[in-house]
């Protein structure tokens, strides 16, 4: 069955920057958006994470409309991983992992024996037990990145967006984020959106691509068919 | 948990406390003294130096900045002007209508001076530069204040000069009980809204996705904020630094971030501040050392130390 279905979405913060955007995305898949810097990528990111609402069209999630899930309801669906960065001082990795439990907890944020399994469980899914003790502050760029998965992982979410996640990261870390992904979404059965400029990881990784045109085409279809129809050509090679 | 180290600020609080209830001149045990002026200072010391912390700590979260604070953000300064300027027109007014009249100016400057911060917020202003509009507001509202103070009458200005001052002992003991009705007020239901504060932590849109309403959540961050500040102000004239430096003492000292945590450890920290600066004065009693100078001795250093130790901190 169809999670996320988009049909004739138009997008931007002020006004439809982007239009005619359809899609759908199924659990377990991987969905890699690429489109060239400033095209709004990460704006269609914010708008499917209901971060900020979409200038028209219709967005439906498990057959509902967005408008008729409530902020906490939706927050148990879809969650996210961001490029903004943040500087919080002393925030220790298992406490940063555990705020992904807070659509679940109490008004205290209490997490009971059930929350704190999925929150190791989470850690360990993604390989960052061993650094549960550590401040957030200390890590390397792959290590943070991971944490900020396993956060969005913890939030049990059906549908996970990550905006850009592999772009401060060398090759090998790069490659083993996607089989990270690619394990989250055969195992959790989670449904995964994330932007990227990781030509060869997506052809070789991904189920399948949006591409977003510079001339305002958006286009769908697996990562074979986009190259055969000489879209990745058209629109990020330059002659 | 951190027991010991809660432990330890207990046993700092009971120390501090002790000395400035019966270490003023020698070990004199009187009873109506000690009820009559050195309690109530030791309370408002307490509440108003926690109080103060706090206010420091929700503004670091709401604007993502380990710099915020009531002082330097101008929020104290605001506060300032709006009840120097109340001091001042409220001349032949009843006393019942000037003290309500200061207790809404002091709030309503303390929340117009968040208004601007956050319409500068909105518009994206890096960190560094929302700073400078604080300074700038603060020295806006002190200029205010001077142009107010060279127009007014002989009498108000004394009121007006004792006040801005800043002194825990402004806090007689017949308005002590007003005064600690109010700071529990803005104090305890900060409590109900500490995992949002928790959720604010990473982001606002990490916030948001996490479900919280965000809008409704900056509204009471701000407001309590406010509150906290202007009742300090009010009742204490403007005190500086412990609303920025303790929130920083605190995470130094617990090695924590989650507000679960943090939140009392600030007030306890808030409060010892408060307590060794007013220990000072009383150590120094023939001089008339103000409680600011005390606290701006021990907190320019240690913010200057922070920055130095964040060197890689980016705006």
């Amino acid at each position: 069955m169809k999670l996320l279905k988009i049909e004739d979405l138009a997008i931007g913060f002020k006004e439809a920057s982007f239009k005619n955007i359809k899609g759908e995305v199924f659990p377990g898949t991987i969905t890699a958006l690429m489109g060239i810097n400033g095209v709004g990528k990460s704006c269609l990111l914010k708008t499917l994470g209901h971060l900020i609402p979409a200038q028209r069209g219709s967005l439906q999630l498990a057959g509902k409309d967005f408008s008729q899930y409530s902020a906490l309801e939706f927050s148990k669906m879809v969650s996210l991983v961001l490029t903004e960065k943040f500087q919080v001082d002393f925030l220790r990795v298992d406490e940063l992992v555990s705020l992904g439990r807070s659509p679940y907890t109490n008004w205290w944020g209490d997490l009971d024996s059930s929350d704190q399994q999925i929150v190791s469980q989470t850690m360990q899914q993604v390989g960052i037990l061993d650094l549960k003790d550590k401040f957030f502050s200390e890590l390397s760029d792959g290590q943070k990145q991971k944490v900020l998965i396993a956060r969005a992982l913890a939030q049990n979410p059906q549908l996970l967006i990550l905006d850009e996640p592999t772009t401060y990261l060398d090759i090998p870390s790069k490659i083993e984020l996607l089989k990270l992904l690619r394990k989250i979404a055969d195992q959790n059965k989670v449904a995964i959106i994330m932007s990227t400029h990781d030509l060869e990881l997506v052809k070789s990784h991904v189920d399948q691509v949006w591409l977003m045109g510079s001339d305002g085409q958006f286009e769908t279809g697996s990562p074979e068919s986009i190259e055969s129809a000489g879209l990745f050509q058209k629109y990020f090679y330059f002659n | 948990m951190n027991a010991k180290n809660l432990l330890l600020g207990f046993i700092v609080i009971f120390f501090v406390g002790f000395l400035l209830l019966y270490g003023e001149s020698g070990l004199s045990l009187n009873a109506a003294l000690i009820n009559e002026l050195r309690l109530p200072k030791v309370i408002v010391c307490l509440l108003a130096g926690g109080m103060l912390a706090i206010a420091g700590l929700l503004m670091q979260v709401f604007f993502q900045n380990p710099l915020a604070g009531p002082d330097i953000l101008g929020v104290s300064s605001g506060s300032s002007l709006f009840v120097a300027f109340w001091m001042m027109a409220s001349v032949g007014f009843s006393p019942a209508i000037s003290d309500w009249g200061m207790s809404v100016m002091s709030f309503l400057g303390a929340l117009s001076v968040f208004l601007i911060l956050i319409f500068f917020l909105h518009k994206n202003m890096s960190r560094v530069s929302l700073i400078i509009v604080g300074l700038l507001i603060s020295s806006f509202a002190a200029s205010g204040i001077s142009m107010l103070v060279s127009l007014s009458e002989t009498l108000q200005l004394k009121n007006y000069l004792m006040w801005s001052m800043g002194s825990f002992r402004n806090v007689t003991s017949p308005e002590l009980p007003r005064f600690v009705l109010l700071c529990l007020l803005a104090i305890l239901p900060v409590l109900f809204f500490i995992k949002a504060l928790n959720q604010f932590l990473l982001s606002e849109n990490y916030a948001l996705s996490m479900g919280v309403n965000v809008k409704k959540t900056r509204i009471l961050f701000v407001s309590f904020a406010a509150f906290q500040i202007s009742i300090v102000t009010l009742f204490c004239g403007p005190i500086g630094f412990i609303g920025i430096i303790a929130p920083h003492l605190a995470r130094q000292f617990l090695k924590r971030s989650q507000l679960n945590l943090l939140l009392p450890a600030t007030f306890m920290i808030g409060a010892i501040l408060a307590l060794v600066a007013e220990s000072v004065l009383v150590l120094a009693p023939s001089s008339s050392i103000s409680v600011n100078a005390v606290l701006g001795l021990i907190g320019a250093p240690v913010i200057v130390l922070y920055l130095y130790r964040q060197r890689e901190w980016s705006a």
